[in-house]
């Protein structure tokens, strides 16, 4: 039976802290700073557990029955996750069937029968064909993040600098979030990655759709070069396939389905040569794609560093400034205002966060500091960073997860769709884990 | 497999279940309208709204409007809440369009600033029409 298979320790630790971040991070409304925090929270304990686990117990097996238990309560949570906005009522109730499903697809998972490899390809057909009709169903969501990178995407398409636009406010002055947002606030990367699915489709929101299936069959990919147990791979799709917060990053126009994409063809490279050109360049291609990327690039580098690979890491390096720094010359003024936005004293601690610095906030009234989550991710991470240094590119992908879950955690915002990118380390690193041995001879090379 | 399928259906109703648990509890407890419109029953100057994100456009009317709240087994309680609609629109109006059981005005002109009525610093609670 798939649901009782057998784990590395930190493997298991990691998938479980990767259920709980999604299905905490799934939970919204009313029950967000009740359910969902304390689930992100032991999400975070688990990502602990894990990393002690890798390094006190790295060749203890356990036994993982709950696997498809867990992945059917995720896909309840789903089911409770209502869509954005106000769609079309066809839609509306395909957005909560199709992760239903889902819960069959668990129990068809746990049977371990012949059904169940059909199921896992149905349940991807039909996510990927619900995230495809998206955005038609919601073509104009109501979100500042998809009117500012369609503005963003359409002005480069027409030659003119993306951070010199402005982008209409769909709000229309109705939210005070205490800061006015005056520039494209997200990387250079996020705009040229949403141009071509614009000039396209119209809708760079087609580009995100993409991002799932290639994920998956990445994963898939890598999981075959890292020789993990075949049921394992399939818990890991399902886990992917029906995470809560799924199509609503996509309906919304989030670049996270970007960051997962670039973790998963990171692990497909790193599954042959861990610290290898291909797998550097991509590495750092994430803090070319969101801002809240800070200490894994560091982290990336640290290993690089201590493994003598300087020509993968001039290579990432100088891809990575590749995708930025043309912006900076086009206008620096302007780049470095997006690019720095999120980071100004000015933006203000938003109490509607999934953190606990929202449950302190509402519990006592007391604000973090504004600094906070920077320091909280460069010191859990240093520190995650340390205790795991010689457990492999499944120790960066852990420790990476630890130290931006803490600045999650301990923010100043944090939303479900942040959590998807933290959620997407942890499976990562259950993965990796799971194939340790064979990652172990390829880090040997 | 039909024993693993009810297991994960199970799981699934049960999560289901205790979120519904959770929800009955604020909406019996919590509910942040509920609790201003029993403010408002024992002081008719109480707050109902004067903090959040959403506030009034430009153009905006903040109304205070009673609305009926049920919850399934939870049975039915009345909400008060402050909506922003377009200055335009008559207290009536707005209540059609909420179904609501009512509506008044609260601030025709809110401002940021305003530290008057029930709806204060132009904050309110949804946005009525576009």
């Amino acid at each position: 039976m798939p649901g009782a298979a057998r784990l590395p320790a930190a493997a298991a630790a990691a998938f479980a802290a990767a259920l709980l971040t999604a299905t905490g991070a799934g939970i919204a409304g009313d029950q967000r700073l009740t359910i969902g925090v304390p689930l992100l929270a032991a999400g975070f304990g688990a990502a602990c557990l894990a990393a002690r686990r890798a390094r006190q117990q790295a060749a203890v097996v356990v036994a993982a029955p709950w696997i498809a238990d867990g992945l059917a309560a995720m896909a309840a949570i789903a089911v409770l996750l209502p869509p954005r906005d106000h769609p079309p009522t066809w839609y509306a109730i395909a957005y909560r069937a199709v992760p239903a499903a889902g819960i069959l697809v668990a129990g068809l998972y746990a049977s371990g029968a012949r059904a169940a490899r059909y199921a896992i390809w149905s349940a991807i057909a039909l996510v990927v064909a619900l995230q495809a009709l998206t955005p038609i169903a919601n073509p104009h969501p109501f979100i500042d993040v998809w009117a500012w990178s369609d503005a963003a995407a359409r002005a480069l398409l027409a030659g003119v600098n993306p951070y010199v636009v402005r982008a209409a406010d769909v709000y229309r002055g109705g939210f005070a979030m205490g800061y006015e947002n005056t520039v494209y606030p997200y990387m250079p990367l996020t705009v040229v990655a949403n141009a071509p699915a614009t000039w396209i489709a119209g809708d760079y929101r087609f580009g995100l759709v993409l991002c799932l299936p290639l994920t998956i069959l990445l994963v898939r990919a890598a999981g075959r070069r890292l020789a993990v147990d075949a049921a394992f791979v399939d818990a890991m799709t399902l886990a992917l396939v029906f995470m809560p917060r799924n199509t609503y990053l996509v309906s919304s126009g989030y670049s996270e389905p970007l960051l997962l994409l670039t973790i998963a063809l990171f692990v497909f490279a790193a599954a042959a040569r861990p610290f290898g050109s291909g797998a550097a360049t991509v590495f750092l291609l994430l803090p070319a794609l969101k801002q809240y990327v800070l200490a894994p690039p560091l982290m990336f580098v640290a290993g690089a560093w201590r493994r003598r690979a300087w020509r993968p890491l001039a290579i990432a390096v100088a891809i990575a400034l590749a995708t930025t720094v043309p912006f900076l010359l086009w206008n620096w003024h302007a780049a470095l205002d997006g690019i720095v936005f999120q980071v100004r004293p000015s933006i203000a601690f938003r109490r509607d966060s999934a953190s606990l610095t929202a449950v302190l906030a509402a519990l006592t009234g007391i604000v973090p500091w504004h600094w906070l989550p920077e320091a909280a991710q460069i010191a859990v991470g240093g520190a995650a960073y340390w205790w795991l240094r010689d457990a492999g590119v499944a120790g960066l992908l852990l420790a990476s997860a630890i130290a931006v879950d803490a600045s999650f955690l301990f923010g100043t915002q944090a939303f479900g769709n942040y959590y998807a990118f933290v959620t997407m380390l942890l499976l990562m690193a259950a993965l990796l884990f799971a194939g340790r041995e064979r990652e172990a001879v390829c880090a040997a090379r | 497999m039909r024993r693993t399928v009810s297991r994960a259906v199970a799981i699934g109703a049960l999560v289901m279940l205790a979120y519904g648990g959770a929800e009955l509890v604020h909406f019996r407890a919590f509910c942040g309208k509920h609790l201003a419109w029993l403010r408002r029953q024992h002081d008719p100057a109480a707050v109902v709204v004067d903090d959040g994100f959403a506030v009034a456009r430009a153009g905006d009317a903040i109304f205070t409007c009673e609305t009926d709240h049920c919850f399934g087994i939870g049975g039915c309680h009345v909400d008060l809440g402050c909506y922003c609609a377009a200055a335009s629109l008559s207290a009536d109006a707005v209540a059609q369009l909420l179904d609501a059981r009512s509506c008044v005005v609260d601030h025709l002109a809110p401002a940021p600033t305003d530290a008057t009525g029930a709806c204060r610093y132009a904050h309110c609670d949804d946005h009525i029409g576009p």
